[in-house]
Parts: C-alpha cells; sequence; structure tokens
C-alpha cells in the first residue's frame, strides 16, 4: 500500500505536465501551430482553429483515459505486476500524448500544402550576423568549477577514508554518477552556447533579444540543476556515512531534490514560451523561417545540411538531436534503449518475485539461493546458530526489499547490520553469527527452514 | 542584418554570403566600422565549414568591402570615393547581364525605368 501511494505521487505530475507542454504546442509561438510553420494571416483561419480545437480534444480524452490506470495496482497483491503497470503506463503516457500531435501536425501540414500558404523563408537556412555574436558571459565556468569540486569531493574523501567492503565498489559508482551530472550541466551549458540564434524579425535588436532570452534560461537552469545537485551529493555523502542523515531525512531531500529539478525544467520552459508567444503575437513577426522539412512529425529533427547533432527546438527552450548526423543516431539509439530497458526492469522485478528462495547444506556449507547463488557460508565459520519465529523489525540498507523476499543489506533490531536472504511470509528463520558478520536465512518455507535447522544443529554441536 | 541561405542553389554558398554582404553594406544595413561575425561563429550558425566563409569574407576582403584580420576580426570597410568608382569586373558582369536582358526582348528604355526603380529601392533599405 505504501509502496503504491509512493509510486502514484511520483508518477501522477508526469500526466499533467506532459498534458500542459502538448496543450501549450496549439498555441501560436513564433509563428509555429503543432509543429506547422504558418503566414501571420492564416494564425485565425477557421480551419487551423478547428485543428487546434480538435487537437486538444482529442488530447484530453487520452489523459482521461490514461489517469485511471495508475489506481490498479492498488487492487493487485503482487509488487512486480504492480510495478510493470506503473512503469508501462509512464511510457504509454510518452507515446500516447505524442500521438495525437503527430496526427494533426500532419492534417495541418496537408493543408498548407494545399492551399499553398507560403512563408518567407522556405528551405532556406536563415542568420542573423547580430544575433549571431550574442556571447555569453564566461565568468560562469567558476561557478561550475567550484560546484564541480564539491561534488567530487566526496567521492575523494570516501576513497582514501571510507572502509573497502563489498558495498564500497556500488557507493563509489552512485558518487561517481551523482558528481558527473554536475559536470554534464556544465557540459550542456557550454555546448548550448554555440546554438543558433533566433530569427523573427528583419531587426537585429529583437533577434540578439529573443536569443539572449532562450540562452538565459539555458544558463539559469543549468546552473540551478548543477547546484541542486551539488547540495544532493553532500547530503548522499553523509546518508552513506554511517547514515548521518537518517533514512527519512534522506527520502525527504530525495523528493525534493527531484521536485526542485522539475520545478526549475518546466519553470525555465514556461517562461521561455510566455516570452516567444508574447513576442511573436504582441509585435508580429516579418520574418518567417520554415524549415518544417526538417521536422519530422513536428517533433523529430532530420536534416542532413546541419553538421549540429544538438540542436534548439523551435518553441521552448528544450534541445533535440538531429538524427541526420551519425552521433545523434548513437543518441537517439541510447535513448531508445533506455526506454526499452523499462519494460525489461519489469521482466527482471517478476523474476526477483517469484523465483523461491532455496537453503539447503551440502558439502558442509549453507548456501542460500535466489535467482543466483547468494551465500555460501562453510559450516566452520559459523560461530553461533540460532532459530527463530518471528522476524525483528527489519530496514532496508541496500537490495531488494518485498513482500516476499528481503535480500541485501539490512538493520535487523537487536543484531544491526546484516546480510539477509528470506522470504518475510514464512515462521522460521535461521540467524548465523560468524565472526565477520551476521546473516538471516530461510527458504521458502517453514517446513524447510526447519529441516535446514535440525541439520545444522546436528553438525554445528 | 539577415543572410538567407539557399542550399538547393546553384550558386555556391560562399558566393551567397559575398552577395548578401554587399547587398547588406549597400542598403547600410551593414554600417562602415561594424564588425562582421568571425569565421567560426559565422560557420557554426550557418552550419558549413570554416572554409567557405573564410572563402567569402577573403573575396569581400580582396574586393575592398571589409578589412579583415588574426586581432580585430572581420570589420566592413569605410570606402573611399575611388574604391567605389566603377570596375573593370563590375562593367563586365554589367555588360553580360545587359546583353541578357536583351536577348529577352527588353527594350532599352524599359530596362532603364528598371534599373532606376532597383536603384531607388537599394537606397531607400539605407534610409
Amino acid at each position: 500500500m505504501v509502496v503504491n501511494i509512493i509510486m502514484v505521487v511520483s508518477m501522477l505530475p508526469i500526466l499533467p505536465i506532459i498534458y500542459y507542454l502538448m496543450i501549450n504546442e496549439a498555441e501560436p509561438k513564433k509563428n509555429i501551430v503543432l509543429g506547422v510553420t504558418l503566414p501571420v494571416e492564416q494564425l485565425d483561419n477557421p480551419l487551423v482553429l478547428q485543428m487546434i480545437a480538435r487537437y486538444k480534444k482529442e488530447l484530453r480524452i487520452w489523459s482521461l483515459c490514461l489517469l485511471p490506470v495508475l489506481a490498479v495496482p492498488f487492487f493487485i497483491k503482487s509488487f512486480a505486476i504492480g510495478f510493470s503497470i506503473y512503469m508501462i503506463w509512464i511510457l504509454v503516457v510518452v507515446i500516447l500524448c505524442f500521438y495525437p500531435f503527430a496526427k494533426y501536425n500532419q492534417k495541418l501540414s496537408k493543408i498548407k500544402k494545399e492551399r499553398e500558404w507560403s512563408t518567407s523563408y522556405a528551405n532556406t537556412v536563415v542568420v542573423d550576423m547580430k544575433a549571431v555574436m550574442v556571447r555569453q558571459s564566461k565568468s560562469l565556468t567558476i561557478c561550475y568549477l567550484i560546484l564541480n569540486v564539491i561534488s567530487f569531493a566526496p567521492l575523494g574523501y570516501a576513497f582514501f577514508y571510507w572502509e573497502k567492503d563489498e558495498y564500497f565498489s556500488g557507493k563509489v559508482m552512485l558518487f561517481v554518477i551523482m558528481a558527473s551530472i554536475t559536470l554534464l550541466c556544465f557540459l550542456i551549458d557550454l555546448l548550448l552556447r554555440r546554438q543558433k540564434g533566433e530569427v523573427i524579425s528583419e531587426d537585429s535588436i529583437r533577434n540578439t533579444t529573443m536569443t539572449r532570452i532562450r540562452r538565459k534560461a539555458w544558463k539559469d537552469c543549468f546552473l540551478s540543476m548543477a547546484a541542486c545537485n551539488t547540495v544532493y551529493v553532500v547530503i548522499t555523502y553523509f546518508y552513506l556515512d554511517n547514515k548521518k542523515v537518517s533514512t527519512m531525512s534522506f527520502m525527504i531531500a530525495t523528493m525534493v531534490y527531484s521536485a526542485v529539478l522539475v520545478f526549475i525544467s518546466l519553470f525555465s520552459e514556461v517562461k521561455v514560451r510566455k516570452l516567444q508567444r508574447k513576442y511573436s503575437l504582441d509585435q508580429p513577426m516579418d520574418v518567417i523561417v520554415d524549415d518544417d522539412i526538417n521536422w519530422i512529425y513536428g517533433q523529430f529533427y532530420y536534416n542532413p545540411r546541419d553538421k549540429h547533432t544538438l540542436v534548439a527546438k523551435r518553441v521552448g527552450m528544450g534541445t533535440t538531436c538531429n538524427l541526420a548526423t551519425k552521433a545523434g543516431k548513437i543518441l537517439s539509439g541510447v535513448v531508445i534503449i533506455a526506454l526499452l530497458s523499462i519494460p525489461l526492469s519489469c521482466v527482471w522485478i517478476f523474476f526477483e518475485e517469484f523465483t523461491p528462495i532455496s537453503l539447503q547444506v551440502s558439502n558442509q556449507e549453507v548456501v542460500a539461493t535466489h535467482l543466483k547463488e547468494e551465500y555460501r557460508i562453510p559450516l566452520n565459520d559459523i560461530t553461533e546458530l540460532e532459530y527463530l519465529t518471528t522476524l525483528p523489525r527489519t530496514s532496508k540498507n541496500i537490495g531488494t526489499g518485498m513482500d516476499n523476499l528481503y535480500k541485501g543489506d539490512f538493520s535487523v533490531k537487536g543484531y544491526g547490520s546484516c546480510e539477509v536472504c528470506l522470504n518475510p511470509e514464512t515462521e522460521a528463520f535461521l540467524v548465523l553469527h560468524t565472526e565477520e558478520e551476521t546473516y538471516i536465512f530461510s527458504d521458502e518455507t517453514t517446513e524447510k527452514t526447519i529441516e535446514v535447522y535440525k541439520e545444522l544443529k546436528e553438525v554445528i554441536k | 542584418m539577415l543572410l538567407a541561405l539557399d542550399f538547393s542553389s546553384d550558386v555556391p554558398i560562399y558566393l551567397q554570403i559575398r552577395n548578401q554582404i554587399v547587398l547588406g553594406i549597400s542598403q547600410k544595413k551593414l554600417l562602415p566600422g561594424e564588425r562582421l561575425p568571425t569565421i567560426r561563429c559565422l560557420a557554426n550558425e550557418i552550419g558549413v565549414n570554416t572554409m567557405t566563409v573564410n572563402k567569402a569574407y577573403q573575396v569581400l576582403k580582396q574586393e575592398g568591402y571589409i578589412t579583415a584580420d588574426r586581432r580585430s576580426g572581420a570589420i566592413v570597410k569605410a570606402r573611399e570615393s575611388e574604391t567605389l568608382g566603377w570596375r573593370d569586373k563590375q562593367v563586365e558582369d554589367l555588360r553580360l547581364v545587359i546583353s541578357e536582358i536583351k536577348l529577352c526582348g527588353i527594350e532599352k528604355e524599359e530596362l532603364l525605368k528598371k534599373c532606376d526603380l532597383l536603384y531607388e529601392e537599394v537606397s531607400r533599405h539605407g534610409c
């Protein structure tokens, strides 16, 4: 129940965010509606307005249909099935919300072609000589340098001073990944400073202003993200360093971190979109650069003539990759693999939940197996054996914690940090003490655990 | 000033850049002393090789429209009156254009009228 509530709270905002961004595509910005560039005088054309209305309606229907699906896992006992529903729901939300956009983009493009609505510059590359020269201050680099030093400091400290136990490499990897996000923010910011300038007018001042708006949004967005990530790296360090920060505080920090990242991205995106709308409506554009031909379904950029891999989206402050370049193809491949890994993670969780635990004594060793051989303890190493009928209160440090499976490093009341591999739904558990570690095991059934206990008792006596 | 480059045109890109900069100077969209973007920035913006922009700037420099050096970059040149006079190449170009127009069956009066209009148009942009 608690897991479901956490999942719903985390997932639910995705739908309204995507809905808002997609519905916003129907508002003309820089004379682009639903990814189609239109002449100014056609923006109020009844046909265009009708397309927009239909698109909005379809998007609303999709969103309303997807919303109740999130309640389904509350009625399913299996964690794996519930988790799979949530993961597949995310994929469906992303795909289905883009479907109406692609559909109405094609319809509007067809109308534009049939009616021969021509625009100022079609199939040409237009650049403003002044906007090209808009440069961003390099003083930001020092901010990024400080943030990166702070982000990587815990990694260095952990590497030299932390105990190198079996979880050490995992912790180091976690720090590397987390600190790399700060570095990535800097690199992306550096890359985006070289993005093309905006062209909406013959007037260079307006073009440079629009270019500055977008670049400032990028700068603010990535610098804030880097700062936020740095704080989170430090909190994680204190959490992993013998829990100097409690688990609850760490969880709250994680939620705040995620919420702040989403807020920063959305705030920047909405701000840029508003300004683009304001500039293109209050002061009508006299130059319309029409590169619709390079935007497949108005969303995917494919331009073999453009050697840029990362390009700014035409609306908002987002970026996309040029599918015509080699790097763009690789990047898209990575994204597709990442998306496909979502259902694959469900398969793994199915195996985790539905593979029974096995506990046995063989070749003078206690062997606990689940999916693979998890633990193998020589009988000679066991100094003490205990039999429990109820499992003391436990909290997971690292590992898997499901209704029918506890596996990994857990804090167990009365025993401290233990290695466990057990089914908490059974009524027999074996506590094995060795000189270095304490283990708590069980088999899938109570009977089998008791059998193993009797066998061990004989030997250890 | 805008540069609109047609990649499907038969006119080479460097020549399109050169022509539009000349047009911009004549229409006073680019003023003497005004700095032009660096070769790297402009090439990056257009999405072409730096050699293409470099070639356009070299032609403009040779023709006396801009000055360009490594330290100060490319700057629109304040042209002296004598450099504004007719050049052999321009006369040759004009001769060719007039020949083509004549072959199209356009009379002298009509041609002069059109020239007058175009001259006005170019001058008006600069006001």
